[in-house]
């Protein structure tokens, strides 16, 4: 679909912008939410402060305090020994979403092997490919999620009036909500990595479009 | 370059329109471009308008209308229909010519004259079928009839041009509707059907899932994806939130008039009815559950502002759930892609499987779309909703092998046509095997194929599409009145 190189730079550009504003959106949403959650969490705080049980309990913390009456309990207290610490539960690996528009079917599916090589390799993230091949039960492999969406020319015939890079940064911005991504990845159709380049590019920022 | 063009008078209706309409839209399915090229008949009246389905076609984008001062216009396939309508055709190059012959002319020596004389001599002239191939004794007819060849698909790739699978999505309205509806499951023979008959400013929006995305795309329907929740991994509950999210998404993007809902409305679709006021609510509910199933999904009914029931042939044995709450639900026929009128010409002995394997000795094995089944001699299948209308819709003799682990009661729809005398029901291979045997004979088929005529049901489509487009009409009059 892109035959002359300048418009195939030129696009890829735009989509790694758009993979840009929408990543930047979700972090912009998740810092309102941090924001809110911070703000719920003090009038939360407030709240107790002023509240009787909370007074109440403060005058029993002081009166503990006072060394004479509360030595004894407290010497009890000291003795037990501290309780096991609570086993952290493994964090599943963070999601990553690559944008891999504009592939051949085979090159979709070269993709999606060379990814789940990847993390077969190292699983250190989820890999999640947002593709415009609609035919995904052939695409599926283990340990890869697929998500898909139109493609510019199939989006410019039924929505004319909307950027399909408008969708690709609202679609990215859900996305990592959804997948609770970390990364965005623009995947350039021309030339889609291997997985020694996938390897690779984990230690030299900059040959995939990372947003 | 197109892969086809067809050259004919497009005013012409009946169903000579309707195979042409046909053919495009088999094409489109298979993401091959077509261009239609009109040749005025000397005679017909100037202003008479394209039939309507070309122009729907038109309309679409299935296809294209060639320029009548076009003179680069190149196909890989040249159609020519009603060949003695062509007095002064525009150029066009193209790799095959085929002639096909619906009727023979009053003077084929001059038809063909004419023809050669434009396209060359290496123009192949079809007979449509055996009885036009009798009627042109001595002619220089292709050894095979149009429609012998198996679907118009397989016609064309007999001739090298292969579709595309789903690489290049097809081409689709070219206007800008105003209003959008989200169809939501994996019933996409429904979904296709319905969304054929939506007014042209309404446009569907299909959410499937991994199995039914493709063929939505490959109808030319904007598609949107649902993951499963065992293809993203994650636990039920999970999943529920996601597919709210999903929603809310989708419906900020497309700000649809009604959302409606296939299948079963599961958690995350309730989530995300209770979220969401705007759009009108709507269920697309099956019928034919198995006795004893599917009841928890009763009380889900009061989520939706209006439930369509698409018709059963099998209605009198259902015994599912559904039978007894009906109270406010509409019902339409049966909801089928079937053409009309479907002319039934099988010419040669064919067998259609659908989800069955099976061979007949003499029988060549074909695949068919709805669109095909006309030609279909004789076939094998599952009772699943879509084949076992569209099967005994186009009369086609068939043997159903109810899948016992079906979604729906597949043994009682079998078990009902058997009964009713349209078909032949086999509960294992060999009782398959048997029957297919017993309809090799050719009036064993004429037999079923003449009962099922005597029995036809019509086609809801149109009618599920009409309840769609009114509840977003109303949605509309219910914005209007809280605006005033």
């Amino acid at each position: 679909m892109l035959d002359e190189p300048d418009a195939a730079d030129l696009a890829v550009a735009r989509w790694e912008v758009a993979t840009l504003t929408g990543r930047l959106r979700c972090v912009e949403d998740e810092r309102d939410a941090a924001v809110r959650d911070r703000d719920r969490n003090r009038e939360i705080v407030l709240a107790l402060r002023r509240s009787r049980s909370y007074r109440l309990g403060r005058a029993l913390v002081d009166l503990a305090r006072d060394p004479v009456r509360s030595a004894p309990a407290m010497a009890r207290h000291l003795r037990r020994s501290p309780a096991p610490p609570a086993r952290a539960q493994a964090a599943p690996p963070p999601a990553r979403i690559y944008v891999a528009v504009g592939l051949s079917r085979a090159g979709a599916h070269g993709l999606i092997r060379a990814l789940r090589q990847r993390v077969l390799v190292e699983a250190d993230h989820l890999p999640v490919v947002v593709t415009d091949q609609p035919s995904l039960r052939h695409l599926q492999v283990p340990g890869v999620v697929l998500e898909y969406l139109p493609d510019p020319a199939t989006w410019s015939r039924h929505e004319p009036d909307s950027d399909w890079e408008a969708l690709l940064a609202d679609r990215v911005a859900q996305l990592c909500r959804d997948h609770r991504a970390a990364h965005a990845v623009v995947i350039d159709p021309r030339d889609p990595p291997t997985l020694a380049r996938l390897l690779v590019t984990d230690r030299r920022v900059g040959s995939l479009a990372s947003a | 370059m197109y892969d086809v063009a067809i050259l004919s008078d497009l005013r012409h209706t009946g169903g000579s329109a309707a195979g042409l309409v046909a053919e495009v839209e088999a094409q489109a399915a298979a993401g091959l471009t077509t261009v239609l090229i009109h040749v005025p008949e000397p005679g017909r009246a100037h202003a008479r308008p394209f039939d309507r389905r070309i122009v729907a076609c038109l309309r679409d984008g299935r296809a294209d209308l060639a320029h009548d001062d076009d003179t680069g216009l190149a196909a890989r396939v040249l159609l020519i229909r009603r060949p003695e309508a062509v007095a002064d055709a525009p150029p066009v190059r193209a790799a095959h010519t085929i002639v096909v012959l619906d009727e023979p002319p009053a003077d084929f020596a001059e038809v063909r004259e004419r023809i050669e004389r434009q396209f060359g001599p290496d123009v192949v002239w079809a007979p449509a079928n055996a009885g036009v191939r009798e009627r042109l004794p001595g002619a220089p007819l292709h050894g095979t009839d149009w429609h012998e060849i198996g679907s118009h698909i397989a016609r064309l790739a007999s001739l090298g041009v292969l579709t595309r699978g789903l690489l290049p999505a097809p081409r689709i309205a070219v206007t800008r509707p105003t209003r959008h509806v989200l169809l939501i499951g994996d019933d996409i023979a429904r979904f296709r059907a319905i969304a054929r008959h939506l007014p042209g400013d309404l446009e569907a929006v299909v959410v499937a899932g991994s199995d039914g995305l493709p063929a939505a795309h490959a109808a030319g329907l904007l598609t949107e994806y649902l993951p499963a929740a065992a293809e993203l991994g994650v636990a039920d509950d999970r999943w529920t939130g996601f597919v709210r999210d999903r929603l809310r998404h989708l419906i900020r993007l497309y700000g649809p008039r009604a959302v409606l809902v296939g299948g079963v409305p599961h958690d995350g679709i309730a989530a995300a009815v209770a979220e969401h006021s705007g759009p009108r609510w709507l269920w697309l509910r099956p019928a034919m559950w198995r006795r004893g199933t599917g009841g928890q999904w009763a009380a889900r009914g009061s989520l939706f502002d209006g439930i369509l029931e698409p018709g059963e042939f099998a209605a009198a044995g259902d015994e599912g759930w559904t039978t007894a709450a009906r109270a406010g639900v509409t019902t339409v026929d049966p909801i089928t892609e079937l053409p009309a009128p479907r002319p039934r010409r099988p010419s040669r002995p064919t067998l259609l499987c659908r989800g069955v394997e099976a061979t007949l000795p003499g029988f060549t094995v074909v695949e068919a779309g709805p669109g095909d089944l006309g030609v279909v001699a004789l076939a094998v299948s599952r009772a699943g909703y879509t084949s076992f209308h569209e099967l005994l819709g186009a009369r086609v003799p068939t043997v159903f092998v109810p899948d016992p682990d079906g979604a729906d009661d597949e043994l009682t729809r079998a078990r009902f046509a058997a009964a009713a005398g349209v078909a032949i029901c086999a509960t294992d291979d060999e009782a398959a095997a048997a029957a297919l045997e017993r309809l090799a004979d050719p009036a064993a088929r004429e037999a079923l194929s003449r009962r099922c005529a005597e029995v036809a049901f019509g086609n809801g489509a149109a009618d599920a599409a009409a309840w769609l487009a009114g509840h977003c009409q109303r949605r509309s009059e219910v914005e209007a009145g809280s605006a005033r």
